[in-house]
């Protein structure tokens, strides 16, 4: 139904009934009318038949009242026997005195003499009385009188009709009737129907306002989040670089290693939680591998007791014959990791942690019921306290993103919901099993993996960095510090260096016949991007060696896709021996 | 009136019926000169007679026509549409009846037998007048007798 369903339609169906109603009085008038124009014309026949049949008498009597035959008129008027309907009849001779009369049953004749008139109806009869004439003559009169019909006789005529009538009236009016409530109905339902458009329309301006107020609220959580991680972060690394430079001031260089390895773990924490906010947006490209779970979660053992301190005693229950897992092992120890400190969190005076794993397998059945997890083999590892528990309510809300218990400041509320998105990420799932003052369990389900088992950590050769042969090097970085610090590194690896602070000018700089055996740059930058800058590098000097950096994971991950022979993407922050490896395997495999 | 004058109850009956045939009876048109020409009622040989169908049919009229009521001699009786032959009887009356035969003359007979019946012979049956009618003597006058008229009468 269009919600612009017309008012004169509306009115017009509330006008039904009304019109049906005239329509049924109309009926029944027209039918009484019918009866009464009929009943009319019956009488009106019935009168003339009467006369008629008089005027027959009279003419038959005519001799026997001129001939004064008083019994052949008397044998005339018992002809009328025959008809039922003849109630009395009678011949007066030409003085008005009675001739001959008949009657039937209790019928009477009128008393004295009658006077010639037409039938006229008295009672329940009709009479007439008619001169008896011959040749012009006239010899007396004749009066007879029918019954008219009784009124039973005259209902039971009208009564079937009548009832057609009415019962064709009251078919119209409850039709009338019918519609008109129906049309009321409708009438209701199109109101009802606008105010619940109405209702929606303003229902979905408020969702969206509360829409928008929960986002700033959840911008500001992550920026206080994420200031607050910041600024710890900050305080070790400048606090570190004071130090460092008193101690550097006063000659004192003996404490200056111990400084800088805090400075190095403060800014190793920070891209780590640049790596956790990359997690949480899922643009962060995983490094799944075959692992077990079990050596995992022992070889995170003395992180963990001093992560949770002496309050809480930690408990591992660890599954026999576990199967292999294939997922992203940084990710899994930064879950375990972060699900220690929420457990820890959760317990202020000290408690049980347990860490147990196993093997699981979820039927359809099961995955119908809860599908956080679908039907598979999985490994499943589960964090669990004996702390406050959470209400039904916060379980609900646990893994949304930005949703947090802890004060302003204190969490991002990205944890649980990075572990989530990771588990989901792997092929896997998350689910949370906890009780007020009845301790929290989070499960993380990992699928189990067919292929090679988790093969021995083995102890990494630590190789010397690989020094530079006097390559020339061009650097494309708008950022200054970025590119002095790779220039800086270049330079100290023994390789000579070009700068361009953007694509133009780097491109000028490739136009140029100044020999350049690689191209570093940037992908991200003002103006012509690095991608361009290396196609336009190409073009000039087919086969110029190209190594991309960029900040955006998401980049790195569909940069893959055009990266061509002699080009390798590294993603920032990057450790500087790394970048020095990359550089001389490009060089070298040019070469080779 | 003369005492001689008094008539029999059949008689005055007779009297004041006679006209009444008029109205049952039809006549030929060429039978009357014009449409108001009165109806000739004739009665031989019996002014008493006369003069009570005289009364009888004073005032009265039959298809628009008066009566004229005439006694006359036998001889005359051609002119007249009824023909009372009251007075008559015997073979003087059975000559009148059948000169007046074939003309349309309704001719009257009282208590007649044979070939001196006229077209109406009245009879007194019971100490009622009564009247018997022939028919074919009607029709061979060229008159025609009404059914009514016929119902009443005596069988011949």
């Amino acid at each position: 139904m269009s919600d612009r369903m017309s008012l004169p339609q509306a009115i017009g169906w509330k006008r039904t009934p009304v019109v049906a109603g005239i329509a049924a009085i109309a009926l029944l008038f027209a039918g009484v009318l019918l009866a009464v124009i009929s009943e009319h014309s019956y009488q009106a026949a019935k009168a003339n038949d009467l006369a008629v049949q008089a005027r027959i008498l009279a003419s038959t009597v005519s001799a026997a009242v001129a001939f004064d035959d008083v019994p052949a008129a008397r044998d005339n008027l018992a002809a009328l026997d025959a008809n039922d309907a003849v109630e009395a009849a009678a011949v007066y001779d030409a003085d008005g005195y009675l001739f001959a009369s008949y009657t039937r049953g209790t019928a009477r004749l009128p008393a004295g003499r009658v006077a010639v008139h037409d039938p006229e109806i008295r009672g329940e009869s009709i009479d007439v009385v008619v001169p008896v004439e011959a040749g012009g003559s006239g010899f007396g009169t004749v009066y007879l009188s029918v019954v008219s019909d009784p009124i039973e006789r005259r209902v039971a005529r009208y009564g079937f009709f009548a009832l057609l009538v009415v019962m064709a009236a009251l078919v119209v009016a409850v039709l009338g009737i019918a519609h008109g409530a129906l049309a009321g109905v409708n009438l209701r339902l199109e109101r009802a129907n606008q105010d619940l458009r109405q209702e929606i329309a303003e229902r979905e301006k408020a969702e969206d306002a509360l829409r928008q107020s929960q986002k700033m609220e959840a911008v500001g959580q992550l920026t206080g989040g994420i200031a607050h991680d910041f600024n710890n972060i900050l305080q070790g690394i400048v606090g570190s670089l004071v130090l460092i430079e008193k101690r550097v001031a006063d000659g004192r260089t003996t404490e200056v290693n111990r400084f800088m390895t805090t400075a190095m773990t403060a800014a190793n924490r920070a891209a780590a939680l640049i790596q956790r906010l990359l997690a949480f947006s899922r643009r962060q490209p995983l490094m799944p591998k075959a692992l077990n779970t079990n050596q995992l979660a022992l070889s995170m053992d003395d992180l963990l007791r001093r992560t949770l301190g002496t309050a809480i005693e930690l408990r591992y229950e660890l599954g026999n014959g576990i199967w292999t897992t294939f997922c992203d092992q940084n990710q899994l120890e930064s879950a375990i990791l972060n699900l220690a400190i929420n457990a820890r969190d959760a317990m202020p005076s000290g408690g049980l942690l347990t860490i147990a794993t196993g093997n699981s397998t979820i039927d359809g059945a099961r995955a119908a019921r809860d599908p956080s997890v679908r039907a598979g083999e999985y490994v499943r590892l589960c964090v669990g306290d004996n702390g406050v528990g959470m209400t039904a309510d916060v379980v609900s809300r646990a893994f949304e993103p930005f949703f947090t218990t802890k004060a302003l400041g204190q969490g991002t509320g990205l944890g649980l919901s990075m572990i989530y998105g990771f588990a989901q990420q792997s092929g896997g799932g998350a689910r949370i099993y906890s009780r007020v003052d009845g301790g929290t369990c989070v499960a993380i389900y990992l699928p189990r993996h067919m292929g090679a088992p988790a093969p021995e950590p083995r102890a990494v050769a630590t190789s010397p960095v690989p020094v530079g042969k006097a390559e020339q090097v061009l650097v494309v970085e708008d950022d200054p510090i970025v590119r002095d610090l790779v220039v800086d590194t270049l330079n100290d690896l023994g390789y000579r260096t070009l700068e361009a602070a953007d694509g133009s000018s780097a491109v000028e700089l490739l136009r140029t016949s100044v020999p350049i055996d690689l191209l570093v740059t940037d992908i991200g930058l003002p103006g012509l991007n690095g991608k361009q800058v290396a196609d336009a590098g190409r073009a000039q000097r087919p086969g110029l060696k190209v190594l991309f950096m960029t900040g955006y994971a998401e980049t790195a991950t569909s940069a893959k896709g055009f990266l061509a022979p002699g080009m390798e993407m590294m993603t920032k922050p990057f450790q500087l021996d790394d970048m020095a490896a990359r550089v001389r395997k490009l060089l070298e495999n040019g070469k080779a | 009136m003369p005492a001689a004058a008094q008539l029999s109850l059949p008689e005055a009956v007779k009297a004041a019926q006679l006209y009444k045939f008029a109205s049952f009876v039809g006549w030929p048109d060429d039978a009357f000169p014009s449409p108001t020409t009165p109806l000739q009622v004739c009665v031989v040989g019996n002014p008493t007679v006369t003069a009570a169908v005289a009364r009888a049919a004073e005032g009265q009229t039959v298809n628009g026509r008066s009566f004229a009521v005439r006694d006359v001699p036998a001889s005359e009786t051609d002119t007249c549409h009824i023909a009372y032959l009251s007075g008559m009887s015997g073979a003087d009356r059975a000559e009148v009846v059948t000169r007046l035969s074939g003309r349309p003359v309704l001719t009257v007979t009282d208590d007649a037998h044979g070939s001196s019946r006229g077209v109406v012979n009245f009879r007194v049956l019971d100490n009622r007048v009564r009247f018997e009618i022939d028919n074919a003597a009607a029709a061979h006058n060229g008159l025609t007798v009404s059914s009514r008229l016929l119902a009443l009468a005596v069988p011949r």
